[in-house]
């Protein structure tokens, strides 16, 4: 009797790591995380609120010169992890990051690095244009003004000039510069972000939905924009718009429920995914 | 009206828009009826308030008025400088009274009787002399000679010349007696009786005589008390604000620190009134009656105010700033400093400008400090005793003088004046602020 | 590759959408596209049927009956613009849509192949030609072959079903094989009472077989496009066949 015990709870043992195998099946990214001579590799990255769990080992890397675009339905989780790119889920208490994110090949989790020092190499964009309550002109120097990036007023002026100029914006300001940031229209206001985050000089642009409040024309604008930038910086968007996805990006990831699907070229991904629910996401065929 | 028949429908129901037709009417007879009963509610409020505004200043205006008599006034060298040196302390100490009652027995010189002169006498304010020695020693070229001087006339004829005291009654219901009245017809026949404006009600102290009375030692008293307020706890309430808001991690202690600010708010004001009294005068051994405690007894009283003031305004930045800021690598207290504080600061500054006035008008706890106490002279500093608008009005309408009830109502209207002229200063300081986006 | 634990061939890929009437639309395009095919494959049968028996009535009728294709063919792009216009189709959808309207095209030039023979008969087969055993016995199960291929195909499509269109691909070497046969055929009874005239048309209307066999297996390219994602043109087909066979199609 005793022994049949046993082996049902063998077996019953058994099953349960078949269905843990499973799950750990379903937690495997499908396509090729890597890139050659990425500028930030992610490792094992889990994301914690309290007791929830917002990210379960994620693993990925940005490359140089590339726009990264991540996918995935609302709650998914890319957000969140977009955030831990430059460490603006400090300021959210009970937050929790683990694994390891490196930028340049320095872990930007260490203690001995200033997050003020890393948002100023990966800057961000974020979902509403959020220009300062100041002038165009202050709006782009601020960012340089408190790292002391230049020493002179030409300096500085030099240094808005080519910054408005990388956003676009330049033309459309030139001549109201001590003017509102807030009076701008969406798409302007949002291209004055862009331009107050490219004036501290970053190596990573972090955007998190950048057009999702602009009107079809601003969001041509931006992603036009997004598509100079990629020239000089590494640009990693979350976007709710496939089309804009597919459009900006070399690579794209999909994102669901925490856990990193699938990642490949855009290509592949929009016309080929090899994962069910990445297509069924695509396709919208979700929920 | 032309009301279809309602339709029906092939499944049998009828038509929902001949449904909806007929609910509309009374949809909207209801939405009238209430407003309706908010114009009447907003109505109402604005009568009791022209009804309160009305009776203060029908009752006080008169009182920046004040009744003078003309006396040709003989200043004698001998009575007023005897030595003839000229000499300001002997020019001081001389009897102006003296001359003033020689000046009215001139004017009426049948009465005799001394009760009569007494009582004519009684006529001139007992502030009188003093008026008179102050108008000497601005021109003691002038000794010698005889001017006409304007002197106050005393409160009892300053009510009849209002009319305040009717001269119908008997004689006896009289507070001015019918002899009196003749003198006052005479000096008014002659134009020796006039109203002119009440210049001492705004520059003298508090005083047992209506007529010499003023508000000016409870406005200075109000004015380093406020002041002080000020100092206190706009930085103290603003930096509480920013530390609860912005720093502090959020756990059990900051959530009693929160429940018992909100708690203080609602604290009856005299028990801080008590608690400055046992702590601030009891313990502290600060002078009783001064500024300095009234300022911080309501310090204590106007900080929960402006703490959650404040905080309200700190809550309405948009996260997105503090976001933008922390996105382009600008330190916690960067952000604070550069884009949140000033984002916030119009709403701390009407918070803090709600609880000052709210601190002007307030009584209850300065009478427990002791600035209740009956000082005629003007304060000086933070230090020295004194009283405050508020109390003062209520000294002045506990008064049984009917010259006092006018000036209760003045003293009020002063005090709404500046309520106003301070709610105008948030409104413009708001604007201003508000202006640099 | 985890296609076999991730997707589900056997459920319908145009279905699942959250935009129910994005379903509609998809499942609409096939039927159009699956209405055409059946046409032409009627119209290869009354082609064949035609040759076979000399009958003109049915040549005819043929020729009467190729406009409609031509008309479905206009429906089906115009329902293929409207799809790509509204729903900007990704993925499955893309190929799905991609591949139908490839796939139309492919049955329009059938259809062409079927209107090829019935005019080849009505032109340049007289009254006095007679149809000798063995060939026609050849153009017999030439045409069975590649009409059996052609509506293979159309089961491939109705379903995106790979096993079906590997079936097409295994039917290929046969339809060369017979073809040839029938050529080598032709090549000798043009000494047996053929008349040159009579060979060369029939060669034609062999070669327009063939070729609805060629255009049936191109679909099956595509519907394993749709299917697998992967584009097989110009692979090796033995080796295809070997590995999704492999694979459990």
């Amino acid at each position: 009797m005793n022994t049949m015990v046993e082996t049902m709870n063998r077996v019953t043992d058994a099953l349960s790591a078949v269905e843990l195998a499973q799950e750990r099946a379903f937690c495997q990214t499908v396509g090729d995380f890597t890139v050659p001579n990425p500028r930030m590799t992610c490792r094992d990255v889990e994301v914690w609120y309290g007791p929830k769990q917002a990210i379960r080992r994620v693993n990925l890397d940005i490359g140089r010169n590339e726009v990264l675009s991540m996918i995935g339905p609302s709650g998914c989780g890319k957000s969140t992890f977009l955030r831990c790119l430059n460490r603006m889920n400090d300021t959210i208490p009970g937050c929790r990051v683990t694994g390891s994110i490196k930028l340049d090949g320095q872990d930007i989790y260490d203690k001995k690095l200033d997050p003020v020092l890393l948002r100023a190499r990966v800057g961000m964009v974020f979902q509403k244009p959020n220009p300062f309550p100041k002038s165009i002109y202050e709006n782009v120097a601020y960012g340089p003004r408190i790292h002391g990036l230049t020493n002179s007023k030409a300096e500085l002026d030099e240094l808005v000039e080519t910054s408005l100029r990388k956003a676009g914006l330049w033309d459309e300001v030139k001549d109201r510069l001590d003017q509102p940031g807030t009076g701008l229209s969406g798409g302007q206001q949002q291209r004055l972000c862009i331009a107050r985050t490219i004036a501290v000089a970053p190596d990573v642009i972090l955007m998190d939905e950048p057009c999702s409040a602009l009107d079809p024309i601003a969001t041509a604008i931006i992603e036009e924009l997004i598509d100079e930038l990629r020239a000089n910086y590494s640009i990693v968007i979350v976007t709710h718009s496939m089309q804009q996805a597919a459009r900006v990006s070399q690579r794209t990831a999909y994102f669901h429920l925490g856990d990193l699907i699938e990642v490949g070229e855009t290509n592949q991904i929009f016309t080929n995914p090899q994962h069910k629910l990445t297509e069924d996401y695509i396709t919208g065929r979700f929920g | 009206m032309n009301k279809p028949a309602p339709q029906i429908t092939p499944t049998g129901r009828p038509n929902p828009v001949d449904i909806v037709r007929a609910s509309l009417k009374r949809r909207y007879a209801r939405e009238r009826r209430f407003r309706w009963l908010g114009a009447t509610a907003v109505l109402i409020g604005l009568l009791c308030v022209v009804l309160l505004f009305a009776d203060i200043i029908l009752k006080g205006y008169t009182a920046f008025q004040q009744t003078y008599i003309r006396l040709p006034i003989a200043l004698e060298a001998e009575s007023i400088d005897p030595e003839g040196t000229g000499a300001r302390a002997a020019i001081e100490d001389a009897d102006y009274l003296a001359l003033i009652r020689n000046a009215l027995f001139e004017l009426f010189p049948e009465v005799r009787d001394r009760q009569e002169r007494r009582l004519l006498t009684s006529i001139v304010s007992v502030g009188a002399p003093n008026l008179v020695r102050e108008y000497v020693l601005a021109h003691p070229d002038r000794i010698g000679t005889t001017q006409e001087i304007w002197v106050p006339a005393t409160a009892d004829i300053d009510m009849l010349m209002k009319g305040h005291i009717n001269r119908d009654l008997p004689e006896a219901e009289r507070r001015v007696k019918d002899q009196t009245l003749g003198w006052i017809d005479r000096l008014a026949a002659e134009g020796r009786i006039a109203k002119r404006f009440n210049t001492p009600f705004f520059v003298n102290g508090t005083s047992r005589e209506p007529e010499l009375a003023g508000i000016a030692g409870a406005l200075m008293g109000s004015f380093y008390t406020l002041l002080l307020t000020l100092i206190l706890s706009f930085p103290i309430g603003v930096g509480a604000a920013i530390y609860l808001e912005e720093f502090a991690p959020r756990n059990r202690w900051t959530d009693l620190i929160e429940i018992n600010i909100n708690n203080l708010a609602a604290v009856p004001s005299i028990v801080f009134g008590l608690l400055g009294l046992a702590v601030f005068i009891g313990f502290f051994g600060m002078p009783r009656s001064t500024p300095l405690v009234g300022a911080l007894v309501l310090t204590l009283m106007t900080l929960p105010t402006i703490i959650i003031a404040s905080r309200a305004a700190l809550k309405s930045v948009p996260p997105s700033i503090r976001e933008a800021a922390l996105g382009v690598g600008a330190s916690s207290l960067q952000t604070q400093f550069h884009h949140v504080l000033p984002l916030a600061m119009p709403g701390m500054l009407t918070g803090t400008i709600i609880g000052m006035a709210q601190a002007l008008g307030e009584t209850a706890p300065l009478l427990m400090i002791g600035m209740i106490a009956f000082i005629v002279d003007i304060p000086q500093g933070f230090t020295d005793m004194a009283t405050v608008l508020p109390v003062q009005i209520y000294l002045w309408a506990d008064s049984p003088e009917r010259g006092f009830v006018e000036r209760t109502s003045a003293a009020i209207m002063v005090l709404l004046a500046f309520l106003f002229a301070m709610n105008l200063a948030a409104v413009l300081l708001r604007r201003r602020f508000e202006r640099r986006w | 590759m985890n296609e076999q634990e991730g997707k589900h061939p056997s459920t319908d890929l145009t279905a699942g959408h959250t935009v129910r009437r994005y379903d509609q639309e998809l499942a609409r395009l096939r039927t159009l596209i699956l209405q055409m095919g059946e046409h032409v494959s009627e119209q290869g049968r009354a082609a064949v049927a035609a040759l076979l028996n000399e009958d003109d009535c049915q040549a005819y009728r043929v020729l009467d009956r190729e406009p409609q294709i031509d008309y479905l063919s206009l429906d089906a792009d115009e329902e293929i613009f409207r799809l790509i216009v509204r729903r900007q189709p990704t993925a499955v959808d893309l190929r799905i849509v991609l591949a139908l309207s490839k796939i139309a095209a492919e049955y329009e030039r059938a259809g062409d192949k079927a209107a090829r023979i019935a005019h080849q008969v009505l032109e340049w087969i007289e009254e006095t030609d007679v149809l000798v055993e063995p060939v026609r016995a050849s153009l017999q199960a030439l045409g069975e072959r590649a009409l059996g291929m052609f509506e293979r195909s159309l089961r491939a499509v109705a379903a995106f079903d790979v096993s079906q269109s590997l079936g097409i691909f295994e039917d290929e070497p046969d339809l060369d094989q017979e073809a040839r046969e029938l050529r080598e055929l032709l090549n000798g009874s043009a000494q047996e009472g053929l008349s040159p005239r009579y060979a060369i048309t029939l060669f034609y209307c062999a070669q327009a077989l063939k070729h609805i066999g060629r255009h049936a297996s191109n679909i099956a390219e595509l519907v394993i496009y749709v299917a697998i994602g992967q584009d097989v043109r110009y692979r090796n087909r033995e080796i295809l066949i070997e590995t999704l066979r492999h694979r459990g199609y």
